[in-house]
């Protein structure tokens, strides 16, 4: 856990004015993040802000109970995975969602890929970074998605670029073996 | 396709358009508003009296414990018996005097000396000793004989004297 979440924890932890200041600085400093993670499982923004509410209420009211042994990104992360999945589940909105934007693009140039609509690949995408483990996910989702640099992951989780570039890259091999599985082609060279 | 390129470099992620800052803003602070945060004020305040009735109970516990101490009198034998070695015979037989009328100095004197080797051997353990403790109860000298597999009719009388 970085300094600043400590600080951000503890502030809010204390309640009174100051822990609404907290709660605000760290909603608008991890809200982008989670609101691109979640926007692209739950796929439309008034969902996407529907289980944000829910996701930063869930942080507001349990934050004082987060010892700190993983970063505070970390358990956010896990917090927003796991709520917008209830989303989903809850009200069987996943098929029934209609894309504001594509979280993807396919880039012409991949047999592989060849004929496969963006939602088909999307779901794929999903599920493999569903079985990955979460500090790979978790690096694959800031590296990949949100196209932050490594030091900038690094603030964030308090893991070193060394460990985290061996970490999304370790993810990327996994995914790619999936999708190429999934998509049944013989896997790349 | 490229074979030294991974299948994800085909897949390009589209940067999600965000909210401005004033969404997550205002976001915050409806709910910091809106949800009742559950303050420590309650759980420091359980916890305070926790603590208040823990150190009570502590110090009844050890106000008892040192109340008992001071009333019951401390028995030293270490010390009252180097207070009677610090004492001389004379001062000994001064207080015998001047307290205990019912005996006569002789006896002191006699009782005080040390039991010879002659008379050990000569005397039986009523002459010596002048007595059977009283709190010996005759079962529990038959049962320290059974124990022990001590049969009487082993010994002669002069041996059996002793008891």
């Amino acid at each position: 856990m970085t300094e600043q979440d400590h600080k951000w924890r503890d502030t809010i932890q204390k309640g009174g004015g100051k822990a609404e200041k907290a709660f605000q600085d760290l909603t608008k400093f991890y809200g982008p993040k989670l609101y691109a993670q979640v926007y692209k499982m739950v796929k439309n923004d008034t969902y996407t802000k529907d289980v944000l509410q829910e996701i930063f209420i869930k942080i507001w009211l349990n934050i004082g109970k987060f010892e700190g042994k993983s970063s505070l990104y970390s358990w956010l992360y896990r917090i927003a995975h796991n709520e917008a999945l209830s989303f989903l589940n809850k009200e069987k909105r996943k098929s029934s969602i209609s894309l504001d934007q594509n979280i993807i693009e396919l880039i012409p140039g991949s047999k592989e890929l060849q004929g496969k609509g963006t939602d088909e690949i999307l779901s794929l995408l999903h599920q493999a970074i569903a079985n990955l483990p979460e500090k790979q996910a978790l690096v694959f989702e800031l590296k990949y998605f949100q196209n932050l640099s490594y030091k900038e992951i690094q603030e964030i989780t308090n893991t070193s670029q060394g460990s985290l570039k061996a970490s999304f890259h370790i993810a990327k091999e996994k995914i790619s073996n999936f999708l190429i599985l999934k998509l049944n082609q013989s896997p790349l060279v | 396709m490229d074979n030294k390129k991974n299948i994800l470099d085909f897949i390009k992620p589209v940067k999600t358009n965000v909210p401005k800052e004033e969404f997550f803003a205002r976001l915050a602070l409806n709910i910091a508003k809106t949800e009742q945060i559950p303050t420590n004020t309650e759980k420091n305040t359980k916890v305070r009296f926790l603590t208040f009735v823990y150190a009570a109970a502590a110090v009844l516990v050890i106000g008892f414990v040192l109340f008992q101490q001071f009333m019951s009198p401390s028995v030293q034998p270490s010390g009252y018996e180097k207070y009677l070695a610090k004492l001389s015979p004379n001062e000994i037989l001064e207080y015998v005097e001047s307290n205990i009328d019912d005996y006569s100095e002789d006896e002191l004197i006699d009782a005080s000396l040390p039991i010879t080797e002659e008379e050990m051997e000569s005397a039986s353990f009523t002459e010596v000793f002048g007595y059977i403790p009283e709190d010996v109860k005759k079962e529990t000298l038959e049962q320290y004989l059974d124990e022990d597999f001590i049969n009487l009719n082993d010994f002669d009388e002069n041996e059996l004297l002793i008891f």
